[in-house]
């Protein structure tokens, strides 16, 4: 079986001396966003199996195992993980030791007991994994007894002199690298690893308001019904805006929505305006391929006419080129960047069917460029705090309760 | 403040072939008096927009007359 649409598989995993009362919680939240719900349970671990290196460590192995097994069995090219306090170590270990054949793509971690020096930029730089989203609470004694535990504890002088030994033996006898990232920020800082401090205690964050956001911040780049209905207001209103900038009837122009899904950029289910040729739907970018994959990765728009009758530009492989609508003239494109971040987060297009306006005759004229940076500010204008929102898995201000 | 559109020449073209497709990049300080900034200006003005538009493109050029009629 193979996973070629947008359903993705959530593997939750859950902590030490529990079973996971919140994985069974999350399940409708996970169902409500189109998500698969995988919940590993490893039975009630004892606090003191955890702290024996063999049994912590042939519970990692268990569940690497059977993660790579759920990956072939599914087809899915990349999970989706949820996890709490041992399930973070657990989770994040299996990756760390696999040899490729694991990928993660987004990534809650609640009660996380990985150290803070943990080492994101090797995992993200070889897109072993897609975000992290790290909740921590205030008041998370059992992570800062982690790091106790890890020899991270005491200080230089006096009783913190005498409590560093102790942390120190601790860690001598337990093996255990782990830290306090549940209640203080990771190191690492990159556009790609979100983080979210609560007020509480080290299961706070497991109330049925997060699992909601949790949900949604997993399903992207598919986008929730609410950012999806406003994200079509506005692709409606610069659509039109288009037309009357270009002088064109507004029934030719068209715009869409692509975002980067599972490596490739892909028109986002519903994110499109004036557009009813089916093909295009399915159709599959590489990056820096056309106009839409080379605005993506050099963060620039980007401008492709069709000269006579084939595409004089840089064009995509004939497989995705028949996918497009035959009397499509032009296509313009503008990156999506997240203002906070500076990362760019899709593109989007307006292209037309029929023939090329003046305006566009001469892609170097002055009037060629006059028109995009017409349309450009108010393009990112409308669609960014959208995109931004549904990134982050948060709510539009609109809809919040 | 530079405008430019710069064509990309596909790697898989014939030499000589015409490039199709073209970057468009602004550079430097923003300049409400470019001649590209003044034709978009035209152009918004002729198609009747919104003000909404206007506000937004007049922001990003850097002209302060969206700023001061608040």
């Amino acid at each position: 079986m193979s996973m070629n649409n947008y359903n993705k598989i959530v593997v939750t995993i859950h902590g030490i001396r529990t079973t996971g009362v919140w994985q069974k919680e999350i399940t409708p939240a996970l169902a409500s966003h189109g998500l698969i719900p995988y919940h590993i349970n490893y039975g009630y671990f004892w606090a003191t199996l955890f702290f024996l290196r063999p049994f912590r460590e042939s519970q990692i192995e268990a569940i690497r195992r059977e993660l790579i097994n759920l990956r072939k069995d599914t087809g899915a090219s990349r999970i989706s993980i949820i996890a709490h306090s041992f399930g973070t170590f657990i989770a994040m270990e299996a990756l760390r030791r696999d040899n490729g054949e694991l990928k993660y793509d987004r990534v809650v971690l609640t009660g996380s007991i990985l150290p803070r020096n943990f080492d994101w930029r090797t995992l993200f730089d070889r897109e072993l994994v897609t975000a992290i989203f790290n909740v921590r609470a205030t008041s998370d004694w059992v992570v800062s007894l982690a790091a106790f535990l890890s020899g991270s504890g005491g200080g230089r002088n006096g009783s913190g002199a005498t409590a560093g030994r102790f942390s120190r033996a601790a860690h001598w006898l337990t093996g255990l690298n782990a830290g306090d990232s549940g209640r203080r920020k990771f190191d690492f800082v990159g556009a790609r690893l979100l983080d979210e401090e609560i007020e509480g205690h080290h299961s706070i964050a497991h109330d049925r308001v997060r699992f909601g956001k949790w949900a949604r911040f997993i399903s992207y780049p598919r986008l929730p019904d609410d950012i999806l209905r406003m994200l079509k207001r506005k692709l409606d209103a610069l659509r039109l805006v288009a037309a009357k900038v270009l002088r064109a009837p507004a029934d030719v122009i068209r715009i869409n929505y692509f975002s980067l899904h599972r490596g490739v950029l892909k028109m986002v289910p519903g994110a499109f305006d004036n557009m009813t040729y089916v093909p295009e739907f399915e159709l599959e970018i590489d990056l820096g391929q056309g106009s839409t994959g080379k605005a993506f990765t050099s963060g620039e728009p980007f401008f492709v006419v069709k000269d006579e009758a084939a595409w004089s530009g840089d064009q995509l492989p004939s497989s995705e080129l028949h996918k497009l609508h035959p009397d499509v003239s032009w296509i313009l494109s503008f990156p999506i960047k997240c203002p906070k971040r500076q990362i760019v987060v899709g593109v989007i297009n307006y292209d037309c069917l029929g023939s090329v306006p003046d305006a566009f005759r001469d892609p170097e004229s002055v009037d060629a460029q006059a028109v995009i940076l017409a349309l450009k500010p108010i393009t990112l204008k409308l669609v960014e705090p959208c995109l931004e929102a549904a990134f982050l898995g948060e709510y539009l201000p609109e809809v919040s309760i | 403040m530079k405008i430019q559109t710069i064509p990309i020449k596909p790697s898989s073209s014939a030499a000589g072939s015409k490039p199709g497709i073209f970057m468009f990049e602004v550079t430097g300080q923003p300049d409400p008096n470019n001649e590209v900034v003044q034709r978009a200006r035209e152009l918004l003005r002729e198609s009747s927009v919104s003000s909404a538009v206007v506000e937004a493109f007049e922001q990003s050029v850097g002209d302060g007359r969206s700023e001061s009629r608040k």
